[in-house]
């Protein structure tokens, strides 16, 4: 997955202006990023919705204090992590996930689906067999710790490089390619669990 | 290696991260141990799944929807945000009045102090007690009050107690007239001159409840005299101090006594101070002290009681001029 080109920076700069057309850039630009990190860290699309709006209005609200336009990218995604970890600890007291197993039925964008216990890359003719495996990886990935969730779906979903991570979570790189791995082999262990 | 190294090695093995040397050693271990390389096939499974996952499709109307959230919040916020920054938009007409109304009250507040504070502070050493005022012209009735109330508790220590009567109002109205050339004072500092000397004066032998001042050049003269009108108003001196004498006399002669001895000496020599001790007890003179008083009242002789019921105690100061 290849991260999207970054915006120019004039366009933040009118939008720091109070531009609307400059906002609607901005919005159109990175709603699907923010919207799709937004996806995988809650599996639910009306949730996904209500937090990438949030996460554009704070844009909106707070970019007059944005001091370096070449960060945006970085700022955007600290945002947006910010609002998912505030909504996580907000859905997880109300124990939002707490139903949650693999076991239950797959919600997808076409509507819940009956869970199919086999490995679905082993029957490439059936028609959900890749929908099957996203939702299946999804599912995985709401069993991971947060942290290990944002480092999966930045790095292998979202394709944000070491280096962008390191600076994101404040670490070395060594140590979020450290814990990244852990987090895959957790992943791993927990799909393997259900997938045969 | 051992085979948790190996898996270890797995996301850098993938993503070619790993050195030539290392590769080749992960790798010929990977060929002889088939748990490690299942793990692997496993991991690189994983690894294939999560980057065959595909970005979601963001739902229609997603702006519009931000847009509507914008107006939403523009209908809630500007409310609250006015009421709670209002105060320091605009501070003029709102800290003004606040400021004036903390200085008018403060200024009264001083006021009233300075005014209460010099007449009250040693009052209340004097008294021992803390008594609840007013105001400050009532300061100085309570200070007399105070000193009655100290001189009752030094007669609680004397032994024997003359017998004490109420002075009829009288006295008071007596006190007050001009004939009697006594010393124009304010009434409040009368009150307290009086306390206090009858403070001063206070012997074991007796406390009358009538003190008259007889101011003469001729001292023997006017003793002589002082006899003659005393037996003459059948009284008799029972002690003698000195210049002062405590007499008794009977209560029904007392005001023509009194008139005769203040006429004694030549006009401007006699000085009378009628103490309006009795009407000032009964007026002003604490719950406690009264009490004291019946109860001292309730000690003296059965004899004493008959014979004080008509009769009259009187202290007559002698100044010799």
């Amino acid at each position: 997955m290849e991260p999207s080109p970054k915006i120019g920076k004039e366009v933040i700069e009118s939008c720091k202006a109070g531009d609307k057309e400059a906002f609607e850039e901005i919005v159109l630009h990175y709603h699907k990023k923010v919207f799709n990190i937004a996806y995988r860290m809650f599996g639910n699309l009306e949730e996904a919705k209500d937090l990438a709006q949030e996460v554009f209005l704070s844009v909106f609200d707070s970019i007059k204090d944005l001091r370096e336009e070449m960060k945006f990218d970085a700022w955007l995604t600290q945002i947006t992590l910010n609002h998912c970890r505030n909504r996580w600890k907000y859905l997880k007291r109300r124990r939002y996930f707490n139903s949650d197993s693999l076991d239950d039925p797959i919600e997808t964008e076409d509507g819940n689906m009956p869970r199919q216990i086999c490995d679905p890359s082993d029957n490439p003719e059936t028609f959900y067999e890749k929908k099957m495996i996203q939702q299946f990886v999804q599912r995985g990935l709401l069993k991971l710790k947060e942290d290990q969730r944002e480092l999966i779906v930045l790095r292998d979903l979202q394709g944000y490089s070491y280096e962008e991570i390191g600076k994101l979570f404040h670490l070395p790189e060594g140590t979020i390619k450290s814990k990244l791995h852990r987090a895959r082999m957790d992943l791993k262990t927990i799909l393997e669990r259900y997938v045969h | 290696m051992e085979c948790e190294k190996v898996r270890d090695r797995f996301s850098s093995l993938l993503e070619n991260e790993l050195d030539p040397l290392e590769e080749k050693i992960v790798k010929e271990h990977l060929a002889s141990c088939s748990d490690c390389q299942k793990d692997l096939q496993q991991f690189d499974k994983t690894i294939r799944w999560l980057h065959s996952v595909k970005e979601v499709e963001v739902p229609d109307g997603f702006l519009s929807e931000i847009y509507k959230k914008m107006e939403e919040r523009k209908r809630k916020v500007p409310l609250s945000e006015e009421t709670r920054w209002k105060w320091f938009r605009h501070p003029f007409p709102l800290r003004l009045p606040v400021q004036a109304v903390a200085m008018v009250a403060i200024v009264f507040l001083v006021l009233y102090l300075t005014k209460i504070m010099p007449v009250e502070t040693p009052q209340l050493k004097d008294a021992g007690h803390t008594k609840p005022f007013i105001s400050a012209p009532l300061s100085a009735e309570k200070q007399v009050d105070q000193v009655l109330a100290k001189k009752e508790m030094e007669k609680d220590r004397v032994a024997a107690q003359p017998p004490r009567e109420l002075s009829p109002p009288k006295d008071i109205e007596k006190a007050k007239t001009p004939a009697s050339k006594v010393v124009p004072v304010p009434s409040e500092k009368k009150k307290i001159e009086a306390a206090s000397i009858t403070k001063e004066q206070a012997s074991p032998a007796a406390k009358p409840p009538q003190e008259i001042v007889l101011r003469t050049s001729d001292r023997q003269k006017t003793l002589a005299q002082f006899d003659e009108l005393l037996q003459q108003f059948g009284g008799k001196i029972i002690t003698t101090e000195g210049n002062i004498f405590l007499a008794s006399l009977p209560a029904a002669t007392f005001s023509e006594f009194e008139k005769e001895l203040l006429g004694l000496g030549s006009p401007g020599k006699a000085d009378k101070m009628v103490l309006k001790k009795d009407a000032m007890e009964r007026l002003d003179v604490p719950e406690g002290a009264k009490r004291r008083e019946f109860e001292m009242k309730g000690k003296e002789s059965a004899a004493h009681d008959t014979e004080k019921q008509d009769r009259l105690l009187v202290r007559i100061l002698l100044l010799q001029e």
